[in-house]
């Protein structure tokens, strides 16, 4: 793409993130992003626009796009928190007189809630607090911002559904230098393992949507990286 | 399809909480946060889906109504399908990975299945965590002290036979001497439980294995009582709420919607606003709330959305401005060819 310059984009965390091993990337966010604004889930449609809004390399089969990198403050780090949903039926809101109890032989003539697939569920998982979430790109940074602003996005595993890694006040500043694939010998996003950069190895696709898609073993830096706030406008 | 954005604002009337897993603290249960007790609260937003799910299920279940026999057409199956997406059946259709429009023909049947997802279905709309727009607008209710009711007023012992009050102040007398046995027990525990973070695999066995006898030993405290065996006074844990009046920012969307989704949705939101409570302690008042939303959706091709209109819901009424909105909700009323039953 024509004029892509390195920014890095800061936004104001309001919710827990979630992250399942591999530390989300901004490609990820801006493909869900960009699918919601063309109306398509399918890569076919959604990869060509992407290519439109952050600079892809060849080379590696990659986005120039990091991996998210938490802003702290003085005030506060980064912290463990927990994103926790509940599913449970009241009076209110399932009644006996919504269902034919003879149905299916007779077989839920009764709404046990205290065990079994019908109980009460609650589920937590593992999430990270922290004032500010960061990512390094390559690209058209009013694009992003449009991007990152104007469609339903968030952080991490499960925002659509539940509302983790909610952002607001997105801010984008130019960089002197593009540090959105490496940092010195150090990945800072996944790419091949086959690159000679450092990180953790594992398995993962290279482009979005990643939560389907070959994998490959790639290195990828350490799921949870911060810094001060200050250090990074 | 087209995806549609709702930017708005949830004002609560009541006190407005949420009682979540893990919450509680000294202090009382509190709000979830995104950091510790400095940085702001927010209502999560898988409540607020939750309470427009449940009103989605009884859109549908109002419009479908009896079946030609006077019979409810679905069992607990298709309820527990339609309200939370839990397949109790086992018999819900599976899609290969990686499909691109997999399961696009049940969403075309079950349009609320298509919305708000099952295991294997991703739904179609997202909702946000209602975030307060500046601080200062939440505090803990609550709280307090269960008392023994003739303790507060005297006058009640009029109504009370004398082997009765015989009977009170033998139940007051040893609870008393059980709840100064049972703090020292439970002091005991917490001292071990404490040791057993940082002990060893061996240890750390043994450290449970007395945790667990003082646990008998609460227990065998309590089966000594001759009746009232759980404490009757007792402090009441207070809570975190938005307090009443209190403006939360709020974003919600539907990914790639056809008219009759998106006119269920609002059909949900509609009826949401016959009972707009969201949250817990509803029997202290709280929950209440009007909400406002500006519907904009994209053009194709465009990096701008247009606003097509906006959805008020107070107890007062639904107001609903925007005649393409006007024409989802109509889309989906006049629809036919859905069975939601498919899963």
């Amino acid at each position: 793409m024509l004029n892509a310059k390195p920014y890095r984009v800061i936004m104001k965390s309001l919710s827990p993130v979630v992250i399942s091993g591999i530390p989300p990337s901004l490609d990820g966010v801006l493909y869900e992003a960009i699918s919601q604004v063309i109306a398509s889930n399918n890569p076919s449609e959604v990869l060509p626009a992407l290519r439109d809004v952050l600079l892809f390399n060849e080379a590696l089969g990659v986005f120039h796009a990091s991996s998210l990198r938490f802003g702290i403050t003085p005030e506060q780090g980064v912290s463990a928190a927990t994103s926790v949903r509940c599913d449970y039926f009241s009076q209110e809101k399932l009644s006996s007189a919504m269902f034919s109890p003879k149905e299916r032989g007779g077989k839920y003539s009764l709404i046990r809630l205290e065990g079994g697939p019908t109980k009460k569920r609650l589920t937590s998982r593992p999430a990270y607090s922290a004032p500010y979430l960061t990512f390094d790109f390559a690209g058209d940074a009013d694009a992003v911002e449009k991007l990152l602003t104007l469609t339903h996005v968030g952080v991490g595993y499960d925002y659509f559904s539940a509302a983790n890694g909610e952002f607001t006040d997105v801010r984008i500043i130019p960089l002197d230098e593009d540090i959105s694939i490496s940092s010195g010998d150090v990945a800072v996003r996944p790419v091949p393992d086959t690159s000679g950069l450092d990180g953790v190895k594992g398995l993962s696709p290279l482009i979005p949507p990643y939560f389907h898609g070959e994998k490959v073993g790639v290195v990828y830096p350490e799921p949870v990286r911060f810094n001060l706030i200050t250090t990074l406008l | 399809m087209r995806t549609l954005n709702f930017n708005g604002k949830i004002t609560t009337l009541e006190p407005l909480t949420v009682t979540l897993k893990g919450a509680v603290s000294a202090s009382g249960h509190r709000l979830p946060r995104n950091g510790g007790y400095s940085s702001s609260p927010y209502f999560p937003g898988t409540s607020i889906r939750g309470a427009i799910r449940h009103a989605a299920h009884l859109v549908i279940v109002d419009r479908v109504g009896f079946d030609a026999e006077g019979k409810v057409p679905f069992d607990l199956a298709d309820h527990f399908m339609m309200a939370q997406g839990v397949d109790i059946a086992g018999d819900s259709e599976t899609f290969a990975a990686g499909e691109i429009n997999a399961g696009a023909e049940l969403r075309r049947k079950n349009p609320l299945l298509s919305l708000f997802g099952r295991w294997g279905l991703a739904g179609k709309v997202g909702i946000g965590n209602a975030i307060p727009t500046s601080d200062e607008q939440w505090g803990m209710f609550g709280g307090g002290a269960r008392t023994i009711m003739f303790e507060r007023n005297e006058s009640l012992f009029e109504f009370l036979e004398p082997d009765q009050v015989d009977r009170l102040s033998r139940i007051i007398s040893e609870q008393a001497e059980a709840s100064v046995d049972i703090t020292t027990i439970k002091a005991e525990q917490a001292a071990l439980k404490k040791l057993m973070k940082t002990a060893d695999k061996d240890t750390k066995a043994d450290l449970q294995k007395k945790v667990n006898e003082l646990d008998e030993k609460i227990q065998s405290r309590k089966d000594e009582k001759s009746e009232a065996r759980e404490s009757i006074r007792r402090p009441i844990d207070p809570y975190e709420a938005f307090i009443a009046g209190a403006e939360l920012n709020h974003r919600m969307s539907i990914k790639n919607a056809t008219d009759e989704e998106a006119g269920l949705f609002i059909s949900a939101l509609v009826r949401f606003a016959s009972e707009p409570r969201l949250g817990g302690h509803a029997n202290h008042n709280c929950g209440l709330v009007e909400a406002n939303w500006s519907v904009t959706t994209w053009k194709p091709g465009e990096l701008a959305p247009v606003t097509l209109g906006e959805i008020s819901i107070s107890p007062s009424g639904v107001k609903i401005e925007g005649e393409e909105l006007s024409a989802m909700v109509a889309a989906f009323a006049k629809a036919n060819g859905f069975d939601f039953k498919a899963r």
